[in-house]
Order: structure tokens, then sequence, then C-alpha cells
């Protein structure tokens, strides 16, 4: 019997699963966002840098914990790299349970970098009327 | 009867190839992957404006348009809109569909409130019609209105 086409399976099976999971972004941390349904036409493109909060309140920067301190020279790079604070492109992923401070920390020292616009991240609603 | 050499009837037995053990190892393998996939949960996102308050020379507010407060009431989340208290989300759309909406809305957020009601007070401005939904960073020592 011939087995080539049943290592090729095989194969084509490894190189998915690797291929396929290698696709989920590590830049995202795992949260509990807001479950909401988000804005009708969401921006497809690649955002510029991700700022995880926990709900613990710590900051996550490519799954590292870093402090505001840190994740605004973050920012600051990103602005001198885009050429001023319009082309910074922001996600800011928190958990819904974290305590407004630490968003409102964050929103007074970017608002001093000159950046107005930002995109706040939440997850679909698996269930109809999700509680925020 | 068997006129074969012994050498060439061993040859022959070796190229014979079981299937069983490479299903097993197709079967592993996809147990394996499906066992260790994380399943993430499809995400969206909401995209107000960001804006910090700031106090004038005469001592208001630069904006006095429709404003949110996203505050803790007794040890539970709310909405304030002017004197009124909203305690859910639901309730909260009804009352922004019937605010008119061309000057925007200001969601502003008590620093010890949860991140999720904020972003709820954004969602239901948006659903609402609201097209300019602005994000401002509220008292952080509020501690529990009144």
């Amino acid at each position: 019997m011939d087995i080539t086409s049943l290592v090729d399976v095989v194969f084509l099976l490894i190189v998915f699963f690797l291929t396929t999971s290698s696709l989920v972004e590590m830049s995202r941390a795992v949260l509990d966002l807001p479950e909401e349904q988000g804005e009708e036409e969401v921006d497809t493109a690649t955002p510029g840098l991700i700022v995880n909060i926990a709900a613990d309140g710590t900051y996550i920067i490519e799954n590292e914990p870093v402090t505001l301190a840190r994740t605004i020279e973050m920012v600051r790079a990103e602005v001198d790299k885009a050429g001023g604070p319009e082309g910074v492109d922001l996600l800011l992923r928190a958990d819904r349970n974290a305590p407004l401070v630490h968003i409102n920390d964050l929103a007074r020292r970017l608002v001093d970098l000159g950046l107005t616009t930002w995109r706040m991240g939440t997850q679909l609603p698996q269930r109809k009327g999700g509680q925020p | 009867m068997n006129m074969l050499p012994p050498s060439k009837r061993r040859r022959r037995s070796l190229l014979r190839a079981e299937l069983t053990p490479m299903i097993d190892v197709i079967f592993l393998l996809l147990i394996y992957f499906f066992m260790t996939t994380t399943q993430t949960p499809p995400e969206s996102e909401l995209a107000p404006a960001l804006q910090a308050e700031r106090v004038e020379g005469g001592g208001a507010a630069d904006f006095q348009p429709q404003v949110i407060d996203v505050v803790m009431r007794g040890g539970d989340p709310a909405y304030l809109i002017g004197a009124r208290v909203v305690r859910t989300r639901e309730a909260l759309g009804p009352i922004l569909e019937a605010l008119p909406q061309e000057g925007g809305l200001f969601v502003r957020g008590s620093g010890d409130a949860p991140t999720g009601w904020a972003v709820g007070a954004i969602q239901a401005a948006r659903d609402a019609g609201f097209l300019a939904v602005t994000y401002v960073p509220g008292d952080d020592n509020a501690g529990g209105l009144p």
C-alpha cells in the first residue's frame, strides 16, 4: 500500500495547525473585555501599539507588565515614529472590571502628548443584552 | 512451496507497511492540537475621542455639553445624567435617544467605577445616534459620591 499520501496529509495537518496558531496576536493579553457590539464599521488596520490593562490595573504591553511611565515612553516613541500624534494608532484593551482610575491616568498623559483619538477593545456579546 | 531464497523473503516482509500506527499518530496529533488550541472570543472596537477636562480662568470647565458621569453610588456603579441616576445599562438607551444628538456627548469616568460601565455608556451613545462621543477622565478621588 502507498503511504505517501498519508504522510502528505500528516504534514499538511501539522503545517495547518502551526500556521493558524501563529495568527493569534501575542500582543493581546487574555482579558475579560466589556461585552459590547462596538462600531458598525471597525477599522481593520493593525494598531501601532496595543496597551492592555488587567483587572488589577496592571499595564501590559507585548505580554510584559510595564509601569505607566514605561507605557508613556512607548507611546512617545510611537508618536516620534509616526511624525506626530495624528499618525498614532493606539488600541486600548481594558478589562471590564479594571477601575477607571488606570484609564484616566493614561488618558491624561495621552492628551498631554497630543493624542486625542484611540480605540477601545470590546468583545462581541455572547448572549443578547450583555451586562457591562 | 516457496521457491524464493530466504534473503528475498525477508526483504519482502520488511517492505510491508502497517497503517494502524500511522492512523494512531494522526489522531493523536489532531487531539493534541485541538486540546492545546486556545479559543479567543471575537473582538470589536469603539473609537471615542479623548479629551482632558481643563479649568479655564473663570473656573468653569472648557465644555458645557451633555455629560454622562460614570460613578459609584452606594457601592454600586451608576450613570448620572444631570440629577438623574440610572442604575442599569439597559435604562440608559431610551434616555439618550430622547436627547438632541447634534452637540455630541461626553462620558466622564470616575476613578473608582469599573471600565465596563464607561464602555457601556459609549456604546449606548453610539447606538442612540451620537456621532461625537468623547471620553473625559473624571475625578479619581471621588471615593463614591453621596
